[in-house]
């Protein structure tokens, strides 16, 4: 377990020195929510079982979720091919711990900057928007970000296991981001995106994680159908977690 | 060989091919305590390739590896800790400082260094000073120092060092070479690869000479050079075709000839009539020989006649 805190330790170290994390994790999330806020912010939006919400405060968790794709989508992706293609997992490799366990630490390290990032969101949005957050509903949602975080850092490892360059896993995370940041109502209500997109996007993770972490922060609860959000978000990770285990390679 | 005769690492018959490559063809060595054993080659010729074997980085199809009497196969985490390891082109997290680099691979192997005990690490390598910056901003020499400190963070007894000195300037070589000798003297048994004659001669008790995966030969320095006999090296910078090669090659007093962009490498018993034989060959094809010399053997030779080539311009 020491070394374990060890090596979450540093990591953390790691995320909160690097400024392009920083520039990603904090300012682009929170310049996204007040740029579609004040833009949008006027519109409200029905919930289910209440009246409805403003649009700023709708949109709160899907700037979270949003942050949850970029970090596990394109920053997992990105750091276990750079890991693989600079011979830090070599390293690892050499001693007696499992890298795993490495991972697993890093891992953590980004449900913390996404905690982070949850704060400072909630932070901007009382202060903006009005936005006020139960304390209460903290615990539900915190499970929520930790399902959400997994989901998305397993797929990018799935990223990671099929391409040895991380020029190609940009590409692959960022297309992937992109769709699933814009077309499964995480930003903008599937109710204005075309039927066709109102019908796929049920199915992607992002709008399950969505789903499940608005109900959560707004209302307390696990939203209309937690079960079906639930189990896809599970199938997803385990689906994600046998491909990576299968093609997943630690040496160039 | 040197210091206690027993031998802690034992390599016998291992055999590792890449498709129709054969990496390790049939490899087989005993490692004695505390010696220093280096393995010379040529980039390509395996030596990474058996490191990692011993690692328990890479699995090999048929042979077996012990180190301290535990397989590498059957007991690869036992192995990992008790070697310390410097692997080749080592990429470390450039964002953490040294001595925090010191305490993230200590915990790897269950070791906890304090503060106090990581600087005492550092000052070992000659990196106390540089205890607060980034990897990122140390030099060349610096990172392979501290690469070598992460090697000794747990204190083992046995030290796989891969290439410590290549891409380095001869100052942050000497320094590593001056490291790897008090390794020595603290008794520590060291496994070195190095594509550097020089290197091999001064720090090792004992090489191997290596190329296409196989031990071509094996003994102290002395021991490899003697084998040479009364042959040296006549050296001069003539461009010969290949026919003249031939011909220079199939001399009575020539034991080997290698030429690497117009640097004419011959092995002799004889090295006036080699001189002779390159002024009359130089004045048929209308060149003369430059930068003519005569040296006594040593392990390049011992490569050159075991392979017919030379070892090759390191990096």
């Amino acid at each position: 377990m020491r070394r374990f805190v060890t090596e979450f330790r540093f990591f953390t170290i790691l995320a909160f020195r690097s400024r392009t994390l920083l520039f990603f994790s904090l300012l682009v999330p929170t310049g996204s929510l007040l740029l579609f806020g004040f833009v949008f912010g006027q519109n409200v939006i029905p919930l289910p079982g209440s009246g409805g919400v403003s649009y700023s405060v709708w949109l709160l968790p899907g700037i979270i979720v949003m942050n949850m794709i970029a970090s596990g989508l394109m920053g997992n992706s990105t750091a276990m091919i750079t890991w693989r293609e600079r011979g830090i997992f070599q390293r690892i490799l050499v001693t007696p711990t499992a890298p795993w366990e490495v991972m697993l630490a890093r891992a953590c390290t980004q449900v913390l900057v996404i905690v982070v990032q949850t704060i400072v969101a909630i932070i901007v949005g009382s202060l903006v928007f009005h936005f006020t957050f139960n304390p209460l509903y903290a615990p539900l949602s915190l499970l929520f970000i930790v399902l959400g975080s997994a989901v998305f850092l397993l797929l990018g490892q799935v990223i990671a296991s099929f391409t040895d360059r991380v020029e190609i896993g940009n590409i692959i995370s960022q297309g992937l981001y992109i769709l699933l940041t814009f077309l499964t109502g995480i930003l903008l209500p599937l109710q204005i995106l075309p039927d066709i997109v109102s019908k796929v996007a049920p199915f992607t993770p992002s709008y399950m994680v969505a789903e499940l972490l608005r109900s959560a922060m707004l209302q307390g609860n696990a939203g209309s159908a937690p079960l079906a959000d639930i189990v896809g978000c599970l199938l997803y990770c385990a689906a994600a977690l046998g491909l990576s285990a299968a093609f997943f390679r630690m040496l160039r | 060989m040197s210091g206690n005769s027993a031998a802690i690492i034992s390599i016998e018959s291992v055999h590792k091919s890449y498709g129709s490559l054969k990496a390790l063809d049939g490899v087989s060595l005993q490692i004695c305590s505390a010696e220093c054993f280096g393995l010379l080659g040529p980039n390509g010729a395996g030596k990474t390739t058996l490191l990692s074997c011993i690692e328990g980085l890479i699995s090999f199809q048929e042979g077996h590896i012990t180190v301290n009497g535990y397989d590498v196969a059957r007991h690869p985490r036992k192995v990992k800790s008790i070697l310390g390891v410097q692997l080749q082109d080592e990429t470390l997290f450039t964002d953490l400082k040294a001595i925090e680099a010191i305490q993230f691979y200590g915990a790897l192997y269950n070791t906890f260094p304090s503060r106090a005990e990581a600087l005492a690490l550092l000052e070992r390598f000659d990196l106390a000073e540089k205890h607060n910056a980034r990897i990122g901003t140390l030099s060349g020499g610096q990172q392979k120092r501290l690469t070598l400190a992460l090697a000794m963070v747990h204190g083992p007894a046995i030290v796989l060092l891969d290439e410590p000195t290549t891409g380095l300037d001869p100052q942050a070589r000497h320094h590593i070479w001056d490291i790897v000798r008090r390794l020595r003297s603290e008794g520590k048994t060291i496994i070195l690869t190095t594509h550097y004659i020089e290197e091999a001669e001064i720090l090792c008790d004992r090489v191997g000479i290596i190329d296409h995966g196989k031990i071509l030969a094996l003994g102290t320095p002395r021991e490899l050079i003697e084998r040479m006999g009364n042959l040296s090296t006549v050296r001069a910078s003539l461009y010969l075709p290949a026919e003249k090669l031939q011909q220079l090659q199939t001399a009575d007093c020539v034991q080997a000839v290698s030429s690497d962009n117009g640097l004419l490498s011959v092995q002799t018993s004889d090295p006036q009539r080699v001189l002779a034989l390159l002024e009359e060959i130089g004045q048929e094809t209308g060149s003369r020989p430059q930068n003519v010399s005569i040296r006594q053997p040593n392990l390049e030779d011992v490569f050159l006649s075991l392979t017919g080539r030379s070892i090759g311009p390191a990096d």
